[in-house]
């Protein structure tokens, strides 16, 4: 679905990824660890073309996008829920959503509206409510419920787990095995590694720009490094 | 004053306010979404202005189609105005954009005056908008009530897109947050396409009617009204869409006011505009209505 070839990007002069190489296969959710600082958000911004690597190739369904724009990226199938959620705070619930479907025919957006509102009850109590009153665990479903809205081949979460309250993570994490489960391929960027591996099929571990361990998430959780450095053991 | 009097200068008022207001929304909503003060928005005014005289005098159309006609090239060229001197300094700092619309701003109306000599045009007003009629001792020329209607039609047909259709939300969503609107695949360039085209329409109806209020056309034509229009947006609050027509209201009576109370003064009458703008940016830097950038539903 998605691999990233010997990719090296900088922030500002600074660089953020040196030499990243990784894969996420079809329908597998795959989890990308690392301390604040070591590059994930800017893998992220990389991917979706929000920022421009210096070498390398990113291919998502067999075309290689590292040069397209960011709207062309994501209209390929592609979905990312951003890092702090960045739902518009002046627009309804429901409009937040409408917008995640931006070119789907009315008909499609009605049924995928109600999907939302069923895979998410909270949010159909609050359609018409503006989205900035919405308390956190609320802004984090309701940016998960607009990435979903375009149907993605797959799913990119930056730090779905940050500021939410442990039940609430458990919650999200949840719901995230639920959309892989209907076949939504799923690159997770967490630094919440422990919630992030038991729910990945696969994980990487990102330090300062470079990757330093991967494998089947079952062995990283057992992995000495991994858990002393990443698992607080 | 007489209250006919009042009354008859309150309607000057509105008229020239409702022009204003006109020509603020298409400041208010480029300056929402690129956070930039299009200085070359006025000449279009000045643009429209003249593909109206060529329309009805040069090609004799009849004037819907002649009207029709330069809106559309004006919108057009609006759309075009963002491509070649804003785009592609879309990663530039905010000052270079500004500095390439006061350049733009510059092309335009030297292109005019070379090409169309510097000596006023008439304009051939068609003869459904010239004229007037007496109302209770009132003289009120047919324009004055023309204008404000037509001005009331549009602001409600953009109202009713900004706020009730997909298109609106995805403008307010950009005006809110650039990268999230790209990351919904939302095609921003389009929408921002979109923005110039609808301002510069509104641009190019206040021009049309400007020419007529005041039939002499000259490259510098839109000059001041693109001002004072820019001075009603951020007395209403930049980048806020009602805010805009208030301020133009708000800045069209009080001029007009100005002037029948104190006939002295009113050579100062653009000059006051400016004061007041002064005062503005001094008390209230956010405006009237406060500096919502489009975000709000109004």
């Amino acid at each position: 679905m998605l691999k990233i070839i010997n990719l090296s990007a900088a922030y500002g002069s600074i660089p953020a990824l040196q030499d990243v190489s990784l894969h996420v296969p079809a329908g597998q959710i795959v989890a990308l660890i690392g301390a604040n600082g070591a590059g994930k958000t800017t893998l992220m911004r990389t991917i979706t073309g929000l920022q421009s690597p210096q070498t390398g190739k990113i291919i998502f369904r067999n075309r290689e996008i590292q040069h397209l724009a960011t709207p062309e990226i994501m209209r390929r199938g592609l979905a990312l829920c951003p890092e702090g959620r960045r739902i518009f705070p002046n627009l309804t619930v429901q409009e937040n959503l409408i917008l995640g479907g931006y070119y789907s025919p009315d008909r499609r957006l009605r049924r995928d509206l109600a999907e939302i509102y069923q895979l998410f009850p909270r949010l159909a109590e609050r359609q018409q409510q503006r989205a900035g009153t919405l308390s956190g665990g609320e802004q984090q479903m309701l940016a998960l419920g607009r990435a979903l809205m375009s149907r993605p081949h797959m799913l990119l979460l930056d730090e779905p787990s940050l500021g939410l309250a442990p039940l609430l993570v458990q919650e999200v994490f949840k719901t995230l095995a639920r959309i892989n489960r209907r076949g939504t391929t799923i690159l997770l960027v967490e630094q919440n590694a422990a919630a992030a591996l038991k729910l990945a099929h696969y994980g990487y571990v990102l330090e300062t720009g470079r990757l330093s361990f991967e494998g089947p998430s079952h062995d990283l959780l057992h992995h000495p490094k991994v858990r002393s450095a990443y698992l607080g053991e | 004053m007489t209250w006919a009097g009042f009354a008859q200068q309150l309607i000057n008022g509105i008229s020239l306010g409702s022009l204003y207001a006109l020509v603020a929304i298409g400041y208010t909503m480029v300056y929402g979404i690129l956070r930039l003060i299009n200085f070359a928005h006025g000449d279009f005014l000045m643009v429209a202005a003249y593909l109206g005289i060529f329309g009805l005098a040069m090609f004799s159309l009849p004037w819907p189609v002649a009207f029709l006609a330069a809106l559309a090239i004006t919108g057009l060229l609006g759309a075009l105005l963002e491509r070649g001197a804003y785009r592609p300094l879309r990663r530039a700092p905010r000052l270079s954009l500004l500095i390439s619309a006061i350049g733009a701003s510059f092309l335009l109306e030297n292109l005019a005056l070379v090409f169309l000599g510097g000596r006023p045009l008439p304009f051939p007003t068609p003869a459904v908008f010239a004229g007037s009629f007496q109302v209770a001792g009132l003289y009120i020329p047919r324009l004055s009530l023309l204008i404000p209607g037509i001005t009331l039609i549009l602001l409600a047909a953009l109202f009713v897109l900004v706020s009730h259709t997909r298109t609106g939300m995805a403008l307010r969503a950009l005006a809110h947050d650039w990268e999230a609107t790209a990351l919904l695949g939302i095609n921003v360039n389009r929408l921002i396409s979109l923005t110039f085209i609808l301002g510069s329409i509104l641009a190019g109806v206040g021009g049309l009617l400007w020419a007529m209020k005041y039939p002499q056309v000259n490259p510098f034509l839109g000059v001041l009204p693109g001002l004072k229009a820019f001075i009603a947006a951020v007395l209403g609050g930049i980048g806020n869409l009602a805010g805009a027509v208030v301020g133009g209201l708000v800045l069209g009576i009080l001029e007009v006011l100005l002037v029948a109370w104190f006939p002295a003064w009113s050579g100062y009458r653009d000059a006051f505009a400016f004061v007041l703008l002064i005062i503005v940016l001094l008390a209230s830097p956010t405006g009237l209505l406060g500096e919502s950038i489009m975000e709000d539903k109004l």
